[in-house]
This record gives C-alpha cells, sequence and structure tokens, in this order.
C-alpha cells in the first residue's frame, strides 16, 4: 500500500505540474496578477480529500518549486507560497467542520489563495494601494474556486474517496 | 457504485460562503465605486519607494528603468498607462489605462507600481495605512 501511495503522490505531482504548464498557456482572462483558474489545485483538492492535508501539502510545494524553476521564476515561487498555503489551511478547516461539500472548501481555497497572493505583493510592494482590486480578486477566486471544487468533486466521486 | 454517481448536493455552508464571498465583492466594489476621486498625482514606486511624481493633467513620456529592466510610462488626457515593458508577462501593459485616485498599475517582475494620488480622495484614508 506504501508503494500505492507514493506512486499516486508521485503522477500527482507530475500532473499539477503539466496543469500549472497548460494554464501557463492560455492568456489571462484579465490584467490582474491572480485572476486564473488554479487548475493544479484540482489535484490539491483531489489530494486533501483522498489522504490528507499534509500529503495535499507535500505535492502542492513540489509542484510550486518545479513551476518556478521550470516556468514562472523565483518571484513567482513566494507568490504562489503564500497563497497556496493560506488556501490549504483554509480548505483542510473547512472540510474538518463537516459543513461544506469539496465546493465550499475549494471557493474559500481560491478566495484565500488570491487574499494571500495581494497580501504578500502588498507587503513585497508596501503600497495599500493593491486592495483597490480586491472586488475582482474576490470574485475570481470564488468563480475559480467553483469550477476547481466541480471537477474535483467529479474525480473524488469517481476515485470513491469518501 | 450508486453513490460514485450521485450528483454534487452543495451544503447549506457551500451557499453562505459562496454568497458571502459575493457579497463581500459587491460590497469592496460599491465602496470603490463610491469613493473614487479623479487623480491629481502619479507617483513611481521602486522596490516600495517613491522615486518619481508627476502632474495628471501633463501630458508626457517617461521611459522608468529598474534593475529589472524597463518600463514606459504615458500620462495623456489624465490617463495613465504602460505603453511598452521588458517584462515576461507584460501584464503591466495588459492593465491598460487609469483615471482614479487609489488605481495604480503593478509590474510585479520590476518591483515596479505606478499609482494615482488625488487631492483629498477618502479611498487615501481608507487604503494609505494598509502597509506604509
Amino acid at each position: 500500500m506504501k508503494t500505492k501511495k507514493l506512486t499516486t503522490l508521485g503522477l500527482s505531482a507530475a500532473l499539477a505540474l503539466i496543469l500549472s504548464y497548460v494554464e501557463s498557456l492560455l492568456p489571462p482572462l484579465m490584467a490582474v496578477p491572480g485572476v486564473k483558474v488554479g487548475l493544479p489545485n484540482i489535484v490539491i483538492l483531489f489530494l486533501l480529500y483522498r489522504y490528507g492535508w499534509r500529503e495535499a501539502g507535500g505535492v502542492s510545494l513540489i509542484r510550486l518549486l518545479l513551476s518556478a524553476a521550470l516556468f514562472t521564476g523565483f518571484a513567482a515561487f513566494f507568490y504562489g507560497l503564500s497563497g497556496a498555503v493560506l488556501s490549504l489551511a483554509g480548505s483542510t478547516l473547512l472540510k474538518k467542520s463537516g459543513r461544506f461539500s469539496h465546493l465550499g472548501v475549494s471557493v474559500a481555497g481560491g478566495v484565500l489563495h488570491n487574499l494571500g497572493q495581494i497580501t504578500l505583493a502588498a507587503l513585497v510592494l508596501e503600497s495599500g494601494y493593491l486592495f483597490a482590486y480586491l472586488p475582482v480578486l474576490l470574485l475570481s477566486g470564488t468563480v475559480a474556486g467553483a469550477v476547481v471544487g466541480l471537477l474535483a468533486g467529479i474525480l473524488i466521486r469517481r476515485a470513491d474517496v469518501r | 457504485m450508486d453513490k460514485s454517481r450521485a450528483r454534487i448536493v452543495p451544503k447549506r455552508g457551500d451557499i453562505f460562503l459562496i454568497g458571502g464571498c459575493l457579497l463581500a465583492a459587491l460590497v469592496c466594489c460599491g465602496l470603490w465605486l463610491g469613493l473614487r476621486k479623479q487623480g491629481g498625482a502619479v507617483i513611481v514606486e521602486q522596490e516600495g519607494r517613491e522615486t518619481a511624481r508627476y502632474a495628471l493633467d501633463e501630458d508626457r513620456t517617461v521611459r522608468i528603468q529598474g534593475e529589472g529592466g524597463y518600463n514606459t510610462l504615458v500620462i495623456e488626457g489624465g490617463q495613465v498607462w504602460l505603453s511598452e515593458a521588458d517584462c515576461p508577462n507584460l501584464l503591466c501593459v495588459k492593465t491598460g489605462k487609469i483615471r482614479y485616485a487609489g488605481q495604480s498599475i503593478v509590474c510585479l517582475p520590476h518591483k515596479l507600481a505606478v499609482r494615482i494620488v488625488g487631492g483629498a480622495s477618502p479611498l487615501d484614508a481608507v487604503t494609505g495605512g494598509i502597509g506604509g
């Protein structure tokens, strides 16, 4: 069983990396950094349900490191990390509360992802003015989270997890 | 097998959460639209420090050189935009034109922020305290 888990996690990391590459090929929907669907999060959300937050976080970290090294660069790693940490923490808590389906868990993840990134951007640039983008980021986080939640939901049901 | 084909059933919490997020977006948007003011000056910040300040009503084109590369700033007819840059994603150019106090154009790869400040915009008081 340990080998199977190891293989699953390895494949998941590869899949998440490919998805972040695919996403980088899509033209930006809006000219605000952070507005994107977050396709790799489908994999991360699936892992959160299949195993737990440790496995999901581990694969997320590997994905971020590899995608930073290959496509996006060093600075993007920290933006991704700040979003990923906040998002995973929030999703884990909501999932544990038992009051939300994977849809709500994913929406919270999407919104927190954006909040984490904009907070870091505001700190790095020392510019609170970035928060003028808050409505856009809240809306896009909600929509992106819902899309990811629906897609991951299909996976979670097919794989018969919970 | 039956269970795995079941449709997604959102729980009550989901509805409240999604509704809450959309409401928050709407409230933020309303605040922004209600409080925005015509800008007075354009501030250029590189790595968090102000490096230049221009009047919004004087047309000009400036090349901003940073350690990461350059961005070309255009001020024309009370609007501000970045017309050119050598950053990888060009999000700053795609941001387009801004004109209200509190709006900004950001180029993360070059650690550059161009923002508009107004005379006595209420938004300054709201956002000015965050992050110095």
